[in-house]
């Protein structure tokens, strides 16, 4: 059989995104050491618990041990690199999509961007009640510089509160969600709904704070939550827009629908 | 028929926009039922997931159809409120349990169907009054039991039955053939093709 390993890319392609991969595969470590028993105790064929120091108790200390180094490390890498914690990197998130600013070449706005849409697909992934997600920066970085490629020569200027461009919005949510930065571990056909409906909320969320003055984190988090509701209720439209033969402009016509009622007066 | 929202309702200047926001249909939704159920109604439930299937529904049909306000907007407003009665009745959100049955209003007979008519009745009421300064007189036999009864069985069979029986409270002309086909309305077929109305 052979070894499963966490998905590292083989080359990385610009060397601001390389903290990202690091990250991403403590995170895809610390995932792996949650799925074995660490507790397990070796008995022998009479029944017998063996003593402490045998190999397979050896084993499962170090094994402990790993766990915590693993889970230590991207604590540390999240501190150092990041100095936030996943709801303060939401206060970013209104700001940083592509639905109301032309997004210029910067490094701020690809850390803001990257950063606040891991938060909100943790929240919402939890939100969702979707089982042991993994969820990679690195994937997040990739499809932020390929959005930003491909919308560089549709930049322009926002003049008023309700102009918010859908269509980029759309376009981002169905480009995040083929991107991998969700991995769920549910059965192949709920993850695939289940993954769907945490990208389409998180764009959801994104139309409704483009439309809003209100962008504090308790804000967006209420975005999330009620984005993640609706989406729930919409589920079956949902598959079919994804499913169908524009998702883009379908989701589109979506967020247009939706995200005003949904916005806070 | 009680309308105790009608009140607190006009208090909101621009209604007809202010419905089209979640939060605000909720909350409204909800304070209604408090006001409206009877006294004998001891314990009230509203299912949140099936208040905003209704809500969102309501909205998809609207989109669809606000069209028409530029045809008959009066008439957009009752097909409007209609509309949101249909969908109310659809998904069902609210349940009321009653220690006792006393009286024979409307609320009494039916106390969840006279909630969801007495929130969109009061919201067509308002937001006529607002947009046109109409004041609608809300007929007699709104308070007949048999009525509301009539009205249960055939709502049950078809939703969409509340359109035209809020077009009669509102003394709007009923369409009910084709309920939800606001193209087929009376007013609307007579504003687009006035030869044939006469």
């Amino acid at each position: 059989m052979p070894k499963q390993r966490f998905p590292l890319p083989s080359t990385v392609e610009d060397l601001a995104a390389a903290p990202l991969v690091v990250k991403d595969a403590l995170r895809g470590i610390r995932r792996k050491l949650g799925t074995i028993t660490p507790n397990m105790r070796e008995t022998g064929i009479s029944g017998q618990t063996l003593p402490p120091l045998s190999p397979l108790a050896l084993a499962t200390a170090l094994l402990n041990e790993t766990r915590k180094i693993a889970s230590i490390g991207e604590d540390i890498a999240r501190d150092v690199l990041f100095r936030h914690r996943d709801e303060a990197r939401l206060a970013a998130f209104a700001n940083s999509g592509f639905g109301r600013h032309s997004h210029g070449p910067s490094d701020h706005q690809r850390h803001n961007f990257v950063s606040s849409r891991y938060a909100a697909l943790k929240i919402l992934a939890e939100h969702l009640s979707a089982k042991d997600p993994l969820i990679r920066e690195q994937p997040i970085d990739t499809a932020y510089r390929a959005l930003l490629e491909r919308f560089v020569n549709e930049s322009r200027t926002i003049h008023s509160q309700s102009d918010v461009n859908f269509d980029q919005i759309a376009i981002s949510t169905v480009h995040l969600e083929k991107s991998g930065a969700l991995k769920l571990t549910e059965p192949d056909a709920e993850a695939k709904s289940l993954n769907r409906l945490v990208f389409a909320a998180l764009g959801l969320a994104e139309s409704v704070l483009a439309l809003s003055a209100h962008h504090s984190i308790e804000a967006t988090l209420a975005a999330l939550h009620l984005a993640a509701d609706v989406m729930v209720l919409r589920k079956s439209a949902i598959g079919a827009i994804f499913d169908g033969f524009d998702p883009e402009a379908q989701l589109s016509a979506e967020y247009r629908l939706l995200a005003p009622p949904l916005t806070e007066a | 028929m009680r309308l105790p929202m009608v009140a607190e309702l006009n208090g909101e200047s621009d209604l007809r926009h202010r419905i089209r926001d979640l939060r605000f249909f909720e909350e409204s939704f909800r304070k209604n039922v408090q006001l409206a159920l009877p006294e004998g109604a001891t314990r009230s439930k509203t299912d949140q997931a099936r208040l905003r299937s209704s809500f969102l529904a309501w909205l998809e049909s609207f989109q669809s159809t606000r069209h028409l306000a530029n045809v008959d907007r009066k008439d957009f407003i009752c097909f409007s409120a209609g509309s949101m009665l249909a969908e109310l009745f659809r998904h069902n959100p609210l349940s009321v349990s009653s220690d006792t049955q006393s009286g024979d209003s409307a609320s009494s007979v039916w106390p969840e169907g006279s909630a969801y008519v007495s929130y969109c009745l009061g919201v067509a009421l308002t937001v006529l009054e607002q947009e046109f300064h109409l004041t609608a007189e809300i007929p007699e036999y709104a308070n007949d039991p048999r009525i509301w009864q009539s009205f249960k069985e055939n709502v049950r069979d078809n939703p969409d039955l509340a359109i035209p029986f809020l077009d009669m409270l509102l003394g709007q002309s009923p369409n009910w053939n084709e309920p939800s086909i606001a193209e087929k309305r009376p007013a609307v077929k007579e504003k687009s093709h006035p030869a044939l109305g006469n």
